[in-house]
């Protein structure tokens, strides 16, 4: 059984997970789990130089760990994080924090291969499909840089990601310059993190489940209904976690078509009755499954966009609305190649 | 004596009733896609990157977006020696519950303070519009574009022709994206940020796709439609709505 690493500060003794946590880890991810209290720096190298790299699948590490730095000094994971990287490039390294994933530095973030809330992991349901995902993820990365073969890097980018054929060109272009490079040891932790976090968490290439359900004018409820029939556009690339599904955009439609038998002119989402009535769902359930734009009371106007309720950009305040309530955030003015910026709502111009 | 049977007329895809949003929009991906293939390899233009990546969204469901792009150049006039700017646009959009499809291309010139003249080129596809228009069409001056007024918000540039005024639209050779960027490109042979896209291999290449996607089948059914069927009219097969 392959071990997994929690390192963690000795400073509050109800920071690592109790025998509880431990064990719905070790049970949901099939590894040993071994919690470190690292108390000083000095322990933490005794750990780095005994680490086994083809024993251990990945470390979870807290982003702060308190008085173990230079002279009892905060120390952050951050610096230890690419340290395990730099001495064993094959093992991943998620981050903890008690903090937002918001408040903290971006640069600091990307030195996690991902990040999680503390509480969720060591909570009764932790995101086990997630953490999978992204170890098994890295392990096959890992396996690919082994035997590259002098394929060229945008070929092994697609072996990973399994675009649909007809937008494999349009994708081979989003890939960004550094990984077209020839790979090396650091290349799987920026792999993992642009398929984790740009492919699968930006609009672009992939809606997640509000994207997809505002594509096809569903609400969330709507969309449990109907998308085991989607299930052709699903995102099975590394990386790929059931608990965070994805479908490719550019697949939506034609699967739609073929459900209701025709072709559409326009957005699918016009055709969403004929969708739900080729899926035999009862005429008087309709309304209860279609979605309805943010802030306009009894509108009939299909939304056609996921908008950020307010500036915060946290996942929970996600909206369905009409394209013209919203705004580009700044912040994703620039999107790179492929990817679409990101919205928020509007408040002033929302009726 | 056998009569002589009467050469078979295919239907002409773009003359009148056979046009379709669809066809026409198929030149447009095409050169879009290789565009964007040979995005590292053509000059780089910052508003042609930005419209790259709009049109790279577009090609994910081409057929439920709209592409509404606007790319600028700094041209030199080869007369007056005035530097202008060039703004080209593309506006593709799907017909939807309550619009008919709309396909239009601009050339724009402006100056610091005004906007000094503007052709448009438009294809129709209104089954049943009032008014019966040459498709395709070139005109002169007319509406404003949201793309322009978009651009131009805050500088308060003077309009230099009747925005109101549609006509004379005058019949024209059929224009895509890459044609009408490579016919703007011909006309500012010297400036500077033209004359390496006229030089650039990657650049001949899409003209040569985009000629014989759009150009190819325009003339051939024109000359079929004017051998096979001369009392229809070359011009008046170009008008629609076609009456039912």
């Amino acid at each position: 059984m392959k071990i997994l690493y929690w390192i963690d500060d000795t400073h509050d003794k109800g920071k690592p997970p109790n025998a509880a946590a431990q064990k719905r880890l070790e049970k949901g991810l099939n590894v040993q789990l071994r919690v470190e209290a690292i108390n000083e720096r000095e322990q933490f190298g005794k750990l780095l130089s005994t680490l086994d790299g083809t024993k251990t699948c990945g470390v979870i590490m807290d982003y702060q760990l308190t008085k173990v730095g230079e002279n009892g000094q905060m120390a952050f994971g951050t610096t230890w994080a690419a340290e395990i990287r730099a001495a064993h490039p094959t093992v991943p390294v998620i981050g903890i924090s008690h903090e937002r994933e918001n408040d903290i530095p971006k640069l600091r973030l990307e030195s996690f291969l991902a990040f999680f809330p503390r509480e969720q992991l060591m909570g009764p349901t932790p995101p086990i499909q997630d953490i999978l995902a992204l170890l098994s993820g890295y392990s096959i990365v890992c396996k690919i840089l082994k035997k590259q073969d002098g394929k060229p890097s945008v070929d092994l980018m697609v072996d990973l990601a399994m675009p649909p054929k007809h937008i494999a060109d349009l994708f081979r272009a989003a890939i960004p310059s550094v990984l077209r490079e020839k790979w090396d040891a650091e290349t799987p932790h920026v792999v993992g993190r642009w398929l984790w976090h740009e492919l699968q968490g930006l609009p672009g290439f992939l809606f997640d489940e509000l994207g997809l359900a505002t594509y096809l004018g569903l609400n969330g409820n709507g969309l449990k209904r109907v998308c085991s029939q989607f299930d052709g556009a699903r995102y099975c690339g590394a990386f790929a976690s059931n608990q965070r599904p994805r479908w490719w955009v550019g697949s939506i439609r034609g699967i739609f078509e073929s459900i209701i038998g025709q072709q559409i002119a326009g957005p699918i989402s016009h055709a969403r009755l004929e969708l739900l009535k080729a899926l035999n769902v009862k005429n008087g359930e309709y309304q209860a499954l279609l979605s309805r734009p943010h802030g306009r009371k009894n509108s009939e106007v299909i939304p056609d966009c996921v908008a950020y309720g307010e500036d915060e950009r946290e996942e929970d305040y996600r909206v369905q609305a009409l394209f013209e309530d919203t705004v580009v955030d700044d912040r994703d003015a620039n999107a790179a190649f492929g990817f679409e910026a990101r919205r928020i709502i509007a408040t002033k111009k929302v009726k | 004596m056998s009569k002589k049977p009467k050469p078979a007329v295919a239907k002409p895809c773009y003359f009148a009733e056979a046009r379709s949003y669809a066809k026409v929009v198929e030149a447009e991906i095409a050169f879009f896609d290789g565009l964007i293939q040979a995005k590292n390899n053509i000059p780089n233009i910052p508003s042609l990157q930005k419209s790259l990546k709009d049109a790279a969204n577009f090609l994910q469901d081409h057929r439920g977006r709209t592409l509404n792009i606007l790319v600028e150049f700094t041209v030199t006039d080869p007369r007056s020696g005035e530097t202008h700017t060039m703004m080209l646009g593309t506006l593709l959009k799907p017909p939807q519950t309550k619009s008919h499809a709309q396909v239009t291309h601009f050339l724009c010139l402006a100056d610091a303070d005004h906007l000094l003249t503007k052709v448009h080129a438009d294809f129709d596809f209104h089954p049943e519009a009032d008014e019966k228009k040459p498709s395709p069409h070139v005109q002169l001056g007319g509406r404003m574009f949201d793309s322009i007024v978009e651009k131009l918000k805050n500088k308060g540039l003077k309009i230099c022709w009747n925005d109101t005024v549609d006509k004379p639209r005058m019949p024209s050779l059929p224009i895509s994206t890459a044609l009408l960027w490579h016919w703007a490109f011909l006309e500012y042979q010297d400036s500077e940020q033209i004359s390496g896209f006229l030089k650039n291999w990657h650049w001949k290449q899409l003209v040569k796709k985009a000629e014989q996607a759009v150009f190819l089948p325009f003339f051939r059914d024109g000359v079929q439609l004017i051998e096979g069927d001369p009392d229809k009219g070359f011009l008046n097969a170009l008008y629609v709505p076609v009456p039912k």
